[in-house]
C-alpha cells in the first residue's frame, strides 16, 4: 500500500487524466488566468511596472524607490534569518563524525536561492555589516571586528559570493524542478564557491599549505550537504505555500 | 541591546571611533610583516593591557578568544602535522593578537558611533541612488526581525509540544518559513503605506 500522500497524488493525477480525455480541462490554470490589462490596479505591477516577457520593468524613478523598499525589507528579512539561525545552538550528529554543525550557512543558502543573486548577496553583506558593527550574530555568539581578523574570514567573504552564485543558478534554471534546482544552487553556491574562497583564506591567514587547509575545512562538508537538503525542502515548501516569496523565480 | 559593546567611560571609550578603526587597521597591516617573538609577545602584552585597563569586565571580554580557541587549536594541529609547529605557534599568536585588537574596538565603541564612523564609506554609493537612510533603516529592520523570528519559532514549538509531546520537529520548518515570510510582506506593505524608506516628505 502506498503512503497516504502518494495515494492522494495518484488519485489527483487520475482525475486530471480523466478530465483531459473527456476534453473537459476547464480546471486547468490557463483557462482561469485573467490576462492583465494596463489600466486596472494590480499590486505587483503597481510596484514593479507592467510585465514585459515575464520580467518586471521599472518605469520611472518614483517606482524604483518603491521597489527598492520592498527589496529592502526582503534583504533585511534574510539578513535577520541568518542572524537568528546563528543563535541556534550547534548540533553534533554522530553519523557525521560528531563535528558540530551550525545552522548559519543554511541562512546563506536560503538567501541566495530565495532572493536571487543581487538581493541574496546584499542580504549576506548586510548581515556581515551588522557583525562588523559589533553584534554577536555569528554562531557561537561571536561578533565585532575581531572575527574579520580570524582564520575563517575567507568563509565570511565567500558567503555573499556564494549567495550570488546560488541565486544566479536558481534564476537560470527556471525550467528545472524546484527541489532539484534549489539543491544544485545551494550546493554549488553554498559549498563549492564558499569553500573555494574559504580554503585559500584559511591557508593565508593561518600560514598553512592549501591541501592542509582543505583537509581542515573538509570536516564541515557533510554538515553542509545536510543543509543543502534542508534548503531544497524549505524552498519547495515555500514555493507551494507562498509562491510569491520565491523571488528568484517570480 | 545585545552587542559585544561594553558600557563604560574609559580612555578607550572616549577616543573617536574613526581613529580607533584606523589604528587597528594600520596595526594589523604592520603586524603582518613580522613573525618574530620579539615583536609578537610585546604586542600581545600591549593588547592584553588594553583589555586590563578596562578592569575586570574588560578582561571578561577575552571570551571571544575562548569561542575561537577550538578553531585555533585545530589549525595548530594541522601545523604540527605538517612539521612546522614553531611557525604555527607564531602565526596563531599573531592571529590571536589581531583578533583581540579588532575586538577591542568593538568592545569600546557604541554601535551608533561605529555607524557614524563608517557612514562616509557609503558616500560613493549615493551615485547609484543609495541613500544613507536606506542603510540605517535596513539595520533597524534586521534588529527587529531577528528576535521576532525567534518568537515565531518559539510559539510554533510550544503549540507543537502541546499537540504531540515531542519538543522539536523538522515539520515546524514549513509553518515557520511561511509565517515569517508573510510577516515580512506585511512590513513591506506597511512601509509602502507610510511613504517608503524615504518618507512622505520627498
Amino acid at each position: 500500500m502506498l503512503p497516504k500522500h502518494s495515494r492522494r497524488a495518484a488519485g489527483r493525477k487520475a482525475c486530471q487524466d480523466d478530465r483531459k480525455e473527456a476534453g473537459d480541462d476547464w480546471l486547468s490554470a490557463e483557462n482561469w488566468a485573467i490576462p492583465p490589462t494596463d489600466d486596472d490596479f494590480h499590486p505587483s505591477r503597481d510596484l514593479f511596472g507592467p510585465r514585459v516577457s515575464g520580467r518586471p520593468v521599472v518605469l520611472e524613478k518614483k517606482v524604483e524607490f518603491i521597489m527598492a523598499d520592498r527589496s529592502l525589507v526582503h534583504v533585511a528579512f534574510y539578513a535577520a534569518l541568518i542572524a537568528a539561525l546563528g543563535l541556534v545552538p550547534p548540533v553534533a550528529l554522530a553519523f557525521l563524525g560528531g563535528v558540530p554543525i551550525t545552522a548559519q550557512t543554511l541562512g546563506v543558502m536560503l538567501a541566495g536561492v530565495m532572493l536571487g543573486p543581487i538581493r541574496g548577496a546584499l542580504a549576506v553583506l548586510l548581515f556581515l555589516f551588522l557583525v562588523a558593527l559589533g553584534l554577536p550574530f555569528l554562531s557561537g555568539g561571536r561578533g565585532g571586528l575581531g572575527v574579520f581578523m580570524g582564520p575563517s574570514v575567507g568563509f565570511l567573504i565567500g558567503w555573499p559570493v556564494g549567495a550570488l552564485v546560488a541565486g544566479w543558478i536558481m534564476r537560470s534554471t527556471r525550467e528545472l524542478n524546484i527541489l532539484l534546482a534549489a539543491a544544485i544552487s545551494a550546493a554549488v553556491g553554498g559549498i563549492l564557491v564558499v569553500y573555494a574562497i574559504g580554503i585559500p583564506g584559511v591557508a593565508i591567514m593561518a600560514g598553512l599549505s592549501l591541501p592542509k587547509a582543505a583537509l581542515g575545512s573538509a570536516v564541515f562538508i557533510p554538515g553542509d550537504l545536510l543543509k543543502v537538503a534542508l534548503t531544497a525542502i524549505i524552498v519547495q515548501t515555500v514555493a507551494r505555500g507562498l509562491p510569491s516569496a520565491v523571488l528568484s523565480r517570480s | 541591546m545585545m552587542s559585544v559593546y561594553l558600557q563604560g567611560n574609559s580612555w578607550a571609550h572616549r577616543l573617536p571611533a574613526g581613529l580607533k578603526l584606523l589604528a587597528v587597521a594600520l596595526a594589523s597591516l604592520l603586524l603582518l610583516q613580522y613573525t618574530s617573538f620579539w615583536v609578537l609577545v610585546p604586542a600581545l602584552a600591549a593588547v592584553l593591557s588594553c583589555y586590563a585597563s578596562l578592569g575586570r569586565d574588560g578582561l571578561a571580554q577575552l571570551k571571544l578568544l575562548r569561542a575561537m580557541s577550538y578553531l585555533l587549536a585545530a589549525l595548530l594541529v594541522l601545523h604540527w602535522l605538517s612539521g612546522s609547529l614553531l611557525e604555527g605557534v607564531t602565526i596563531i599568536l599573531r592571529l590571536a593578537i589581531m583578533i583581540l585588537a579588532a575586538n577591542f574596538v568593538s568592545v569600546t565603541t557604541r554601535m551608533d558611533d561605529m555607524l557614524t564612523a563608517v557612514q562616509p564609506l557609503f558616500k560613493p554609493l549615493e551615485i547609484f541612488g543609495f541613500s544613507p537612510r536606506t542603510a540605517a533603516l535596513s539595520v533597524a529592520l534586521v534588529l527587529r526581525f531577528a528576535p521576532y523570528m525567534l518568537v515565531v519559532f518559539a510559539q510554533l514549538r510550544e503549540a507543537w509540544q502541546a499537540r504531540t509531546g515531542t519538543r522539536n520537529s523538522w515539520r515546524l520548518l514549513a509553518p515557520f518559513a511561511i509565517q515569517s515570510l508573510s510577516m515580512s510582506d506585511h512590513v513591506a506593505e506597511a512601509l509602502k503605506a507610510r511613504g517608503g524608506s524615504q518618507g512622505l516628505s520627498r
